[in-house]
């Protein structure tokens, strides 16, 4: 979903890097708050495993692939601060060291990659974390979906940039349209992905999953706890 | 629902192997992934090409950025070249992630002094 450079006129672009730049600022402060020792390396495998994982594109219809976006899969895992610093990492080195998604663009791609999955997404995740029952099987239904949502959304907000200030004369409408149905499936595999990864490591580290803090010692056998203190 | 033997905090050893799993997991997709990418255009480029939007034909650093698609200079569609090309992508992003998050953690806890552990603990999800 990366937008290439000319694609959304130099205005827009501009706003969209102030939006990102004051995002990524807020995400700075906040994140840094709630880092410690062990959140750092973390969130440094998160941000290459996305952009590792980012490189398989996989079909999804004829002569269209989709690749993980993983800004859900980043605020699951180091929260939706450090989520957002993750991708925005992510996003820049593939703009200045690979040309993969305009420089120009960075700030609408901060914003559809970065910002929405890692916010949208993480506040779908948390509604449907109070919904689900607060169990492994919530957690995971709760990541699939949201990840499905957060590429949507993603697309959406690129249709929404799009009909602000995109080259072309095409009917922002059927753009919106094209951008939707396609991101739908490539949600899918999102949302297969994300399940993948989160399910992985809440089996190893469920200590490390951020959205799944209130599941660590709660599950745990009580004299086991006591033994500890 | 999870393994009820597992420890709550996981001891050093335990610690240690998943990292190591971790990062190998995280090197292997990036060496095999940018070799067996799908070529087709993803999502967007597909309605970018299909439904005649403008874009520019090539990026505007596409001179400039050292492993522009996802190869070294000069030996494009080589195999073992974009590999490599995905592992130096992969551990600049590590590093540069993790150096980002310890500043922001130095930043925060120069700007609000000890009162920064507050927040630790917070059980929402």
């Amino acid at each position: 979903m990366h937008v290439p450079d000319g694609l959304v006129d130099a205005p827009t672009s501009l706003a969209a890097g102030a939006v990102a730049a004051v995002g990524i600022g807020v995400s700075l402060r906040r994140g840094g708050k709630e880092l410690s020792g062990s959140r750092i390396p973390l969130t440094g495998l998160v941000a290459a495993f996305v952009f590792s994982a980012q490189m398989l594109n996989f079909p999804v219809a004829s002569g269209t692939s989709g690749h993980l976006i993983g800004g859900l899969l980043a605020a699951v895992l180091v929260g939706p601060w450090l989520g957002a610093l993750a991708l925005t990492v992510v996003l820049a080195v593939q703009a200045l060291l690979f040309a993969d998604g305009g420089i120009s663009a960075l700030g609408i791609n901060v914003i559809n990659m970065a910002l929405i999955p890692a916010f949208a997404g993480y506040g779908l995740f948390w509604l449907a974390r109070l919904v689900l029952p607060r169990t492994r099987a919530g957690v995971l239904t709760s990541t699939a979906s949201a990840a499905l949502l957060s590429v949507v959304a993603g697309a959406a907000a690129f249709t929404i940039e799009y009909a602000l200030g995109g080259n072309g004369a095409v009917p922002a409408t059927t753009v919106a349209w094209a951008m939707v149905t396609v991101h739908v499936l490539i949600g899918c595999g999102e949302a297969a992905i994300t399940t993948l990864v989160v399910g992985a490591v809440l089996t190893t580290r469920p200590d490390l999953v951020y959205g799944a803090r209130d599941l660590v010692g709660r599950t745990r056998p009580v004299p086991e706890l006591q033994g500890l203190r | 629902m999870s393994v009820p033997e597992q420890p709550v905090t996981a001891a050093p050893n335990r610690a240690g192997r998943f990292w190591l799993v971790a990062m190998t997991v995280v090197v292997l997709v990036a060496f095999v992934a940018s070799r067996l990418a799908s070529s087709s255009p993803d999502g967007l480029d597909r309605v970018v090409q299909d439904r005649g939007l403008v874009a520019r034909s090539a990026p505007d650093n596409a001179d400039q950025a050292p492993l522009a698609g996802y190869a070294t200079a000069g030996v494009e569609d080589s195999g073992p070249t974009k590999g490599l090309a995905g592992i130096l992508g992969t551990l600049a992003v590590a590093v540069i992630a993790a150096g980002a998050g310890w500043v922001a953690m130095l930043a925060s806890r120069g700007a609000a002094g000890r009162g920064a552990r507050r927040r630790h603990g917070d059980a929402s999800p």
